[in-house]
């Protein structure tokens, strides 16, 4: 294949990812009244191959959001209501006895909802610890173990989970190793002022809008290669390793506030979720490559629940969305 | 659509092309930024000249006369700074900038995502693959629109001469009056009747002062020719630190806890030991002006050395090492809170040390405390070892051995004493005292109203921002009255129960 074949195949890839999310996109908007930055985000961890969290106060369409996406792209889906009594069979799945046709009795494995391509955790902060380590062999490994028996998980696996940040009463935090797993933390707001009308007109008017498959699972791997094959340049890729040391205490380029207020940076997964993501934002923005602007615009998004602000920070009212600010005030694009 | 058709060599020359008068132009910023730095030097070049004249204003009425030829502070004025400069200068003119760094430049000013740096990046490649080659053609489309649209800022600050210019004039009046100030400073001259004399000296006699002090002085000027109370000052610290150096260090070494006296003691203590000897206020000598105060920090020095090589050679008291004698750096007697009189800074002839005095003291005290007159436990005597042989290794004899065993060493301590827990029990401390007396004064205020602004209410905007912790909302005590007196009423009607 010839240079221009091969930029002719790029191309015609990038279009292609271009077109897809673009259209999964305009299906969802069709239900989901503004959070595009949302949407937008949550598509990226889609495509990126990543989990998401999305946290936010009750009644602002997390769920809806995520629903809303598993219709549009034609995939399993699964929706799992944490509650602090359930166990890790209650979402991996367990051995149940079934009777047998000859009246004999055997022991069947029975999926839990664990076991889809896009699975909804709603409320994820309300399961306990156990159950929330659950999760973890399924978003990393991609797989979940049940005694003797595992089970790989269809592909695109993608977990979205949704945390409310007011009721913390009867709740467990996710532990670090857990939320490190995320790509992407994603912080819902409220819609803006205008939009308040749509979203009466929309779900008050008797009439609730269809949502179509415009994808499929299939194609959502092939867009994953895609985005995959994005090149990242060599000012990218150290311009993301120096944010993320940057927000690591002790470092050489941390700033006043990470060293002050910072108990733990972000671990080698952020660049590797920055890089990511950044791939994504570089398609969807009509570019063959990773830039510092793509890297820039998702940092907030990917770093956010991987730096622990320390007890003076937090007294301080120091959030990790300041810390990364001022990490991006602080670290400039090396010179290559 | 012939650009499609372009080699990457072909982009890497257009590339080149692109970056080749950024550099330029960002060389040219270096070089800029370097004179810009010579305004900042306006400081440091006017620095030395009032150096200079602040320090011969300040000679000058001493009759030390700080004479430069003006020559010589004209160059040692500007030629640090300016030379440093001047070389940092020639560097950044030396300096090769990239063609990355201005190809990034270009992404950053015309806010092309690094499209350019990428592409310079990819076509260095050998065997680049289709997104990196359709990131080559990306920037490839751009060159054209870039190179027209590449700003053109003005480099030099049309300032910064003016300001240099404006700089060294001051810095030249500057000099010039501080030649004058310095050429006509009055100048103490010493007369052989012990009067002192101000005479204004012409410029040639300026070296007068040298020659003064090559001279041998006949009669030097005595501190009663002074104010008394300078004078006074004077020959106390100067007799203070002449002769109290080594009495002094080696008393206090002895008594640590005497430096936590106040100065009020201090000073009473320092003119006792000063008791009988004689004033050496017409003693002072031609060098009686400037050692002074480094003879004041010598034997300050001195003391210093003194107390540390003191606590060098004290063993480190374990904590129960003064057990039983009530004392040490745990007592209760703190040198702050208790007067310091006079009389006890008395140094006694027998060269009693009065730390054992209040050691003493302390076990009085405590005695006391104890309820009872106990007897005093540093009069007792070590037990005697119970050891059962009448010698050691070395086959002499032990003083104490009695032959009736026991354990060996002598008890830090025994009886009562032991068990009381009143005993204060130390802790090592190898620090010093509190050195001064602190005082704590507080002041009654009345508190006084002040008129609050008024807090204008905000719109509020869409949410962005976690909620945080949401309190549950509390009626307020004219809601909960206005609850109160509804079903009050619903009662007095006869309405539900």
């Amino acid at each position: 294949m010839n240079a221009n074949e091969l930029v002719e195949v790029a191309e015609r890839d990038a279009q292609r990812f271009r077109d897809v999310h673009q259209k999964i996109k305009t299906e969802v908007q069709r239900f989901m009244v503004g959070q595009e930055a949302v949407l937008d985000a949550a598509l990226t961890a889609l495509f990126a191959g990543g989990h998401v969290m999305l946290e936010g106060v009750p009644g602002l369409g997390k769920t809806m959001l995520v629903r809303s996406i598993g219709q549009a792209v034609d995939v399993p889906f699964s929706r799992i209501q944490f509650t602090p009594d359930m166990m890790p069979a209650d979402i991996q799945g367990t051995n149940v006895l079934m009777e047998t046709e000859g009246g004999g009795h055997e022991l069947q494995f029975q999926e839990g909802p664990l076991v889809s391509s896009l699975v909804l955790a709603d409320e994820i902060n309300r399961a306990t610890p156990r159950t929330q380590s659950a999760l973890l062999e399924a978003m990393q490994e991609r797989q979940i173990t049940v005694g003797r028996r595992t089970i790989k998980l269809q592909e695109p696996y993608c977990v979205m989970a949704t945390q409310n940040p007011v009721e913390q009463e009867g709740t467990y935090p996710l532990p670090e190793a857990q939320l490190d797993r995320f790509l992407m933390k994603i912080q819902v707001g409220y819609p803006e002022i205008e939009e308040y009308e749509a979203i009466v007109d929309r779900t008050t008017a008797g009439q609730e809008p269809e949502i179509n498959n415009v994808s499929s699972s299939k194609e959502i791997m092939e867009l994953r290669k895609v985005v995959l094959s994005v090149p990242v340049p060599q000012l990218a890729k150290r311009y993301a390793i120096h944010l993320v040391v940057g927000a690591q205490p002790g470092s050489d380029f941390a700033p006043k506030i990470v060293n002050e207020f910072v108990s733990l940076g972000p671990s080698p997964r952020a660049v590797q979720s920055l890089m990511l993501a950044s791939k994504v934002r570089a398609l969807t923005q009509g570019r063959f490559a990773v830039s510092t602007d793509d890297i820039k615009a998702v940092a907030y998004d990917v770093m956010r629940h991987r730096i622990i602000v320390n007890f003076h920070g937090a007294a301080d009212g120091v959030t990790a969305d300041r810390v990364i600010q001022d990490v991006l005030a602080h670290v400039q694009p090396p010179v290559v | 659509m012939s650009d499609r058709n372009r080699t990457p060599a072909e982009v890497r020359v257009e590339l080149s092309d692109l970056a080749r008068p950024v550099a330029r132009d960002l060389r040219r910023g270096l070089v800029q930024q370097e004179t810009r730095r010579l305004r900042g030097l306006v400081g440091p070049t006017l620095a030395f000249p009032v150096a200079y004249l602040f320090l011969a204003m300040l000679l000058a009425p001493l009759g030390i006369s700080l004479y430069l030829p003006w020559y010589v502070l004209v160059l040692l004025t500007p030629v640090f700074p300016c030379g440093r400069v001047l070389l940092r200068w020639h560097q950044a003119q030396r300096q090769r900038v990239a063609d990355a760094v201005a190809l990034r430049a270009i992404d950053r000013e015309l806010q092309l995502a690094d499209r350019m740096a990428t592409a310079h990046e990819f076509v260095e490649l050998e065997h680049p693959d289709g997104f990196q080659l359709a990131a080559i053609r990306d920037a490839q489309q751009r060159i054209q629109a870039a190179r027209a649209a590449r700003p053109s800022r003005p480099l030099v600050d049309p300032d910064s001469p003016r300001k240099l210019l404006l700089a060294g004039v001051a810095a030249g009046a500057l000099l010039w009056f501080a030649s004058l100030v310095t050429v006509t400073a009055p100048v103490a001259v010493a007369s052989p009747d012990g009067e002192r004399q101000v005479a204004v000296v012409a410029p040639k006699p300026i070296e007068q002062p040298r020659d003064l002090a090559n001279q041998p002085d006949p009669q030097p000027k005595t501190s009663e020719q002074r104010t008394p109370r300078k004078a006074q000052k004077d020959s106390n610290s100067s007799s203070a630190s002449e002769d109290e150096a080594p009495s002094d260090a080696s008393r206090r070494g002895k008594n640590p806890i005497g430096s936590g006296r106040s100065a009020e003691a201090r000073a009473a203590a320092g003119g006792g030991s000063e008791r009988g000897q004689p004033s050496n206020q017409a003693q002072s000598t031609k060098g009686e002006k400037s050692p002074k105060p480094k003879a004041k920090k010598k034997s300050k020095a001195k003391k210093d050395a003194a107390e540390k090589t003191e606590d060098q050679k004290k063993p480190p008291q374990e904590s129960g090492s003064t057990m039983g004698r009530g004392s040490g750096k745990g007592s209760s007697k703190s040198p702050t809170a208790s007067p310091w009189s006079a009389k006890d800074q008395v140094v006694s002839d027998d060269e009693q040390d009065p730390e054992e005095d209040e050691e003493v003291d302390d076990e009085n005290d405590e005695s006391k405390a104890r309820g009872g007159v106990q007897p005093n436990l540093r009069q007792r005597k070590p037990p005697v070892n119970r050891d059962l042989q009448i010698s050691m290794g070395s086959g002499k004899p032990q003083d104490d051995a009695n032959g009736r065993g026991g354990p060996g060493g002598p008890k830090k301590q025994r009886g009562v004493a032991q068990l009381v827990l009143g005993v204060t029990f130390p802790d090592h401390i190898s620090a010093k005292p509190n050195p001064g007396m602190s005082k704590i004064t507080q002041e009654r205020i009345e508190p006084q109203a002040q008129q609050g602004d008024s807090i204008t209410g905000e719109g509020r905007g869409a949410r962005a921002a976690p909620m945080g912790h949401l309190s549950r909302r509390v009626l307020s005590p004219w809601m909960q009255d206005l609850v109160r007196s509804f079903y009050l009423s619903l009662r007095e009607e006869g309405g539900p129960q």
